[in-house]
């Protein structure tokens, strides 16, 4: 710019001069702001930095929180997966060697591994030492897994309790176990101990004898329960069930499917009456039938009524089925001194996509043990968490009268209904357990001393996880790796 | 140019007494008094609102603690409800515990199931939730029960809580926590949710 008195040339050349100068108030000015926008934008980055702390931490939180469960869940699948001759409870897999902490558990080496995500988990597994602990912290074939996650150094620590089946003795405690209830209509006896997580719902002129365990904060509901010919007392707690596993039972050559009708014979044997009998899509008198009306499905036993009431016996062995269905005035019977264990599998393994009936004895059925020692009929029900199963007694069905055997049935995620005037002696465990709600159900349930001392089989070991809970501070490097859960 | 002529270049520029002159200084000096007030206008401005905005950043601190340990309660917990209004929550849980579900904790304390209930409710423009811990019996807040302790406030709503059932016995507790927009400043959503890892003990 030229000022107004100076000549063009000494005017613009001053300017130009002035303005090419690093001096005048151009310098401080610009030093002073750029000072400024320094010190606003460091106390926004400052500011952020502290607010990113957080988030920051909370994922590395979440991260560690996965990379622990995901430590637990491999040694849970590494159980579960591995064939280990001789089973698989009490060894380490991979293979080491147990250290016993002091406190009843002897635990596996440490595992370690790292994620694609750059996380790291480590886990040990432990065994409890019943033998070395008086009143062990839990029974065989129970473990426990304590993983410990790492991600951008933040540490978190998860200890998971699993259990198998495997020889266990469910029914020690109480012989009626409904998990998550029981409920009973009118006129309905129950003797031997019960337990439930959830409530035990009385109906009018129930007796229930022995000693009842309803869940934390549950009750017996229209209680006090009532037992003329003795006691009952109710206390709270927690029962668990260990999944059933039928072990190699369901593959072909490994049970005892094939003796129907040879092995395990139909009666009375006319034509008329074998043709009421179906296994499998085949019919005893050795004709295909998987018609609705009278066949079967596969796996499927079926006894249809007619014929002066067809009976069918079954000589020992283990059989899994998918569904079995007594119509009315069949028997089943269990020959002197044999043992039978039938396994109904698992509703997915049997392609039944909705709510299923896989035990139907319908009004006037019975099951019948014959003589013989302890532990004759066991049936075991596999079930599923998400497609509900039902074991159905219906009206006037009995389950050995004498009640001087073993009847087992095992189902802790299958539902069990008793129906009116229906008689169960033995040791009974379902999900829920509930007998008819009309004005007289008439239901007799009793255990037995022998149904009650019984062993689940001791098939390879399938681990479910029995409980779940986060921990305080890192994994010691000695004594008990579950210190601080 | 030489050696000598830098030399001389530079005692010339020592000697002289060019500087800055007096207008420049007055323009230099106002437009830094013009920076330096804005600068207190703002810094002022920020004390004005900073007990507004630390309530705020305290109550969503005070927001993602709570939601940090209520998932942590709802991952190790079983049976938990929510009432039909979302506004309460009941779930069975592992808790550190001095000797009963109704004693605060201290170092070393085991851990131990309690019964913990949330419940949310509106107290004024604002709702805020409390955190009462009762031993495993008991199904409603009573006798035995720990005094509630107020865990978040500030609130937009009471509706906190949502409970999808998952598998039978499996559910998904969901926690959303929801700040009102304010005095400018937008709304602010905390939201975080957990499967329980536990399998029920019957019941609800």
């Amino acid at each position: 710019m030229c000022v107004y008195g100076m000549t063009m040339r000494n005017g613009c050349r001053k300017w130009s001069t002035r303005a090419a100068e690093d001096g005048g108030f151009t310098l401080p000015v610009v030093m002073l702001m750029v000072f400024a926008a320094f010190a606003v934008a460091s106390a926004a980055v400052l500011s952020s930095l502290s607010a990113q702390s957080g988030t920051t931490r909370d994922l590395h939180t979440k991260g560690a929180l996965a990379a622990a469960e995901a430590g637990a869940h491999e040694a849970v699948l590494r159980y579960n997966a591995t064939t280990v001759s001789g089973g698989s409870w009490g060894k380490c897999l991979p293979t080491g060697t147990t250290i016993s902490d002091g406190a009843g558990w002897s635990w596996c080496p440490t595992q370690e591994a790292q994620l694609p995500d750059g996380t790291t988990y480590t886990y040990r597994v432990g065994f409890p030492q019943p033998q070395q602990v008086p009143g062990a912290p839990l029974p065989a074939h129970t473990a426990q897994v304590v993983s410990q996650g790492n991600s951008g150094g933040v540490t978190r620590r998860v200890d998971m309790t699993i259990r198998s089946a495997s020889s266990q003795t469910p029914f020690t405690s109480a012989g009626i176990v409904g998990l998550n209830s029981i409920t009973l209509g009118s006129n309905v006896t129950m003797q031997g101990n019960s337990a439930t997580n959830g409530d035990l719902t009385l109906s009018t002129n129930d007796t229930v004898c022995g000693s009842i365990q309803v869940g934390p904060g549950r009750t017996v509901v229209a209680g006090p329960p009532t037992c003329p010919t003795g006691t009952s007392s109710v206390t709270q707690g927690t029962t668990a069930l260990p999944p059933v596993n039928q072990g190699d039972v369901a593959l072909p050559g490994q049970n005892q499917n094939t003796n129907f009708f040879t092995v395990n014979p139909v009666s009375p044997t006319t034509i008329n009456a074998m043709r009421r009998v179906c296994f499998n899509g085949m019919n005893a008198a050795g004709e295909a039938d998987t018609t609705t009306q009278t066949g079967c499905g596969a796996r499927e036993l079926r006894l249809r009524n007619g014929a002066g009431g067809v009976s069918l016996t079954l000589n020992g062995g283990n059989y899994s089925l998918c569904k079995l269905t007594m119509e009315s005035g069949t028997t089943l019977y269990v020959a002197n001194g044999a043992k039978v264990t039938i396994y109904f599998d698992a509703p997915e393994a049997c392609n039944y996509a909705s709510s299923t009936t896989q035990l139907s004895m319908d009004a006037n059925t019975s099951i019948q043990v014959n003589g013989g020692t302890a532990q004759n009929l066991r049936m075991l029900f596999v079930g599923s968490d998400t497609i509900p199963t039902t074991a159905t007694f219906s009206s006037n069905t009995t389950q050995d009268v004498a009640c001087n055997q073993d009847f087992v049935i095992y189902g802790p995620r299958t539902d069990i209904v008793l129906a009116s005037n229906s008689y169960f002696c033995g040791a009974l465990a379902g999900k829920t357990v509930r007998t008819d709600n009309n004005n007289n159900a008439n239901v007799t349930i009793k255990t037995s001393t022998e149904a009650t001392q019984y062993t689940l089989p001791g098939w390879v070991d399938h681990y479910a996880i029995d409980d779940f809970k986060e921990c305080t501070g890192v994994m010691p490097s000695v004594g008990s790796p579950s210190s601080g859960c | 140019m030489t050696e000598v002529g830098r030399h001389r270049a530079l005692l010339a520029r020592l000697r002289s007494e060019q500087g800055f002159t007096l207008a420049e200084l007055l323009i230099a000096m106002m437009l830094g008094l013009i920076v330096l007030a804005t600068a207190v206008f703002v810094f002022t401005a920020g004390i004005h609102v900073q007990p507004r905005i630390q309530k705020r950043a305290m109550e969503i601190q005070q927001a993602r603690t709570m939601s940090e340990r209520m998932t942590r309660e709802l991952r190790q917990g079983s049976n938990a409800s929510v009432s039909a209004d979302a506004s309460q929550l009941m779930v069975l849980t592992y808790v550190p515990q001095s000797t009963s579900c109704n004693t605060p904790a201290s170092p070393g304390s085991t851990i131990a199931r309690c019964r913990v209930f949330y419940r949310c409710t509106a107290a004024g423009s604002t709702s805020s939730c409390t955190r009462t811990q009762c031993p495993p019996a008991l199904l409603a807040v009573g006798v035995g029960c720990s005094p509630p302790a107020t865990v978040v406030s500030g609130l937009s709503t009471s509706q906190v809580f949502t409970f999808s059932p998952q598998a039978p016995g499996q559910a998904y507790v969901g926690v959303r926590l929801g700040f009102p927009a304010e005095n400018g400043d937008d709304a602010i959503t905390i939201q975080d949710g957990v499967a329980l890892r536990n399998p029920p003990l019957g019941g609800p």
